[in-house]
């Protein structure tokens, strides 16, 4: 993976996650195998649980312990009203910037 | 941390999972906040208890743990992730701190103007060695072209002051410029060298003589 695709990737995997918690409450390794089936968005456990700790902390997605049946307690993540407007304000930042680039690339304007 | 399944796993394999967990620890520390670090242990540790709930075993073996283990990142993945996530804080706290011991070579601040005793040693250091050969040559001709005693022994002498001056200058400038940069080891070893050479240099010409 080139070096522009690494950087890509890391200015997205914030509005990934966000986008993944916004279909519903999930947990960690969930988040991980739900980027992981979509092209492009394979993110691995080790960039997308420091980016969970962070939204958390920073207030965007609200954390519930539960005991799990594969044994340690864990974690599941929803996003709050804060986050869920980070996640509108990405997406249409993204959206903009997406449909430039894809107009520029196919010299359409 | 302790590690707790509904399978029960040995001590091996429990002291594995414990170590990852302790290695990931150790890596974000000071590079996250502590709340941030736990959470992302526990994350690790539900997903190493998930897969291996997925291998479908009852009683997971050290076998079992050791290739849930190894289809994970490597701990160290986590350090550049820690890094671009980090808050302003934390990346203050990553700014390295003081050393209470005194600083080594390579991290005493360079006085002023090291640099340039640094590369002054070296050229003294090679230009004594290419020098001595050309010189030692010199004499080794005039003086078996038949030069008198007393012009082999002024010769001697001046070769003598010169390559041994040149080698203590060489390796004076290298001790001076505190052996800041390459010049200054190119001319300490030169200059050692040179001082070596000259007796033989010295002996070479008096048997000629």
């Amino acid at each position: 993976m080139n070096a522009w695709e690494t950087q890509l990737r890391k200015g997205l995997v914030e509005l990934a996650v966000l986008a993944a918690i916004h279909r519903g409450e999930t947990y960690g390794y969930r988040i991980v195998e739900e980027l992981g089936r979509r092209p492009g968005l394979e993110f691995t456990e080790s960039t997308v649980y420091p980016v969970l700790t962070r939204l958390a902390r920073e207030g965007e997605v609200a954390v519930r312990e539960e005991a799990s049946p594969a044994g340690p307690t864990r974690r599941y993540y929803r996003l709050t009203a804060q986050g869920l407007e980070r996640l509108k304000e990405m997406s249409a930042r993204w959206k903009t910037m997406s449909d430039s680039l894809t107009n520029l690339i196919d010299a359409k304007d | 941390m302790s590690s707790t399944t509904s399978a029960p796993l040995s001590q091996t394999a429990l002291a594995l999972i414990e170590s990852r967990l302790n290695t990931i620890e150790r890596l974000l520390l000071d590079r996250v906040p502590r709340q941030d670090r736990l959470a992302i242990v526990q994350e690790v540790e539900s997903q190493i208890h998930h897969l291996l709930e997925s291998r479908g075993s009852e009683n997971p073996t050290t076998d079992d743990v050791l290739a849930v283990l190894a289809k994970l990142d490597p701990p160290e993945a986590y350090l550049g992730e820690a890094s671009s996530t980090a808050g302003p804080a934390q990346a203050a706290a990553r700014r390295p701190r003081p050393s209470r011991t005194s600083p080594s070579a390579s991290e005493r601040p360079e006085a002023p103007g090291s640099e340039a005793l640094s590369r002054a040693s070296g050229f003294v250091g090679l230009g004594g060695l290419l020098g001595l050969p050309l010189l030692a040559g010199l004499g080794f001709l005039l003086v078996s072209q038949g030069g008198s005693e007393v012009f082999a022994y002024a010769f001697l002498l001046v070769l003598a002051l010169l390559t041994g001056g040149a080698g203590s200058i060489g390796i004076g400038l290298a001790i001076a410029s505190r052996r800041a940069g390459v010049w200054s080891i190119v001319g300490a070893a030169s200059s050692a060298l040179l001082l070596i050479l000259l007796p033989t240099s010295m002996a070479c010409l008096l048997l000629a003589g």
